[in-house]
């Protein structure tokens, strides 16, 4: 972790990108997110993982240490205000290679609904694919 | 026959003996003014027999079960994140809850995987919107409304007239 990048709560003002995969499993038919694709993993601890949206671009939030190929993923952004509105938390979680990296946390007891409410604050984001490939 | 034609069949009485005129057409849609005719006579008891060939209705879910049945087929870290597959008793109980909702009439929504072995019904009106997770474990319901927070419970057949009230309430 690099200790000038702040660990602290992501401000209110900003929002959050949280990808998935694959694309056509976590999509409504109206291009909206499934209640499930802000449910956090069972390796994740309740926690999600997001990046800071001025801290990045759509794209690098989809190609992190260009591991994934673009037209693979779909993006979603969260204003941190809804996040906090349904009772949840979002911070800092920097990491080598991605300063932008933020967790969502706090879902309380009712994980499915605090997902359900997250996705419907969501909305999903156009990733302009680069040039060249990436793999 | 290919996916480029189309068969077209009418039927008509002879007026003789009761008899009818089966016409078959053949429609060639690289060729679409050129068709061919095929005509037989059929007895009348034939005539029954064939007209009465039920046509199987397509399910009003047909679409559901089709994303059951692709989510069936998903393998272990199918998200690139550890998720794990869909047991069979999952997908079955999912099946089932398909099943009795097309039994009652009620279209669904949209099926898609959950990132914990789950599946999510999800049926809509309006921009309210009810889900059911069928987990390995358990089966919840999400009330999902437009604005207010959601709510969530275990989920048993009794309580579904409750639900479907709420989603249904203007």
């Amino acid at each position: 972790m690099n200790p000038n990048v702040p660990t602290d709560p992501v401000s209110s003002e900003d929002s959050l990108y949280h990808k998935t995969y694959p694309q056509n499993k976590y999509v409504f038919p109206d291009g909206r997110p499934t209640f499930r694709a802000f449910k956090p993993r069972p390796k994740d601890n309740g926690e999600l993982s997001c990046d800071v949206v001025s801290m990045t671009t759509p794209l690098l939030a989809v190609t992190e240490n260009h591991r994934y190929n673009v037209g693979e993923w779909i993006l979603f952004q969260i204003p941190v205000e809804k996040v906090l509105h349904y009772g949840a938390k979002a911070r800092h979680d920097p990491l080598v290679g991605n300063a932008a990296h933020a967790l969502i946390y706090d879902y309380g007891a009712d994980m499915d609904a605090m997902a359900a409410d997250l996705a419907k604050s969501a909305s999903q984001v156009p990733i302009t694919a680069p040039t060249s490939n990436v793999e | 026959m290919s996916t480029q034609q189309i068969l077209v069949t009418t039927a008509t009485p002879t007026y003789k003996n009761g008899d009818f005129n089966l016409i078959s057409t053949i429609v060639k849609r690289q060729w679409p003014g050129f068709q061919w005719f095929y005509m037989t006579t059929l007895s009348f008891e034939l005539f029954r027999q064939v007209a009465e060939i039920p046509f199987e209705k397509e399910d009003l879910n047909a679409r559901a079960f089709k994303l059951l049945d692709e989510i069936s087929e998903l393998k272990e870290n199918w998200d690139l994140e550890e998720a794990p597959a869909f047991t069979g008793e999952v997908v079955a109980r999912a099946r089932q809850f398909i099943q009795s909702m097309s039994g009652r009439g009620q279209v669904i929504y949209h099926v898609s995987p959950g990132p914990c072995g789950e599946v999510s019904i999800v049926l809509r009106s309006g921009e309210k919107a009810l889900e059911f997770l069928f987990y390995p474990e358990e089966t919840l319901y999400v009330k999902v409304p437009p604005i207010e927070r959601s709510t969530q419970g275990s989920y048993s057949e009794a309580i579904f007239p409750q639900l479907i009230s709420w989603l249904n309430e203007p």
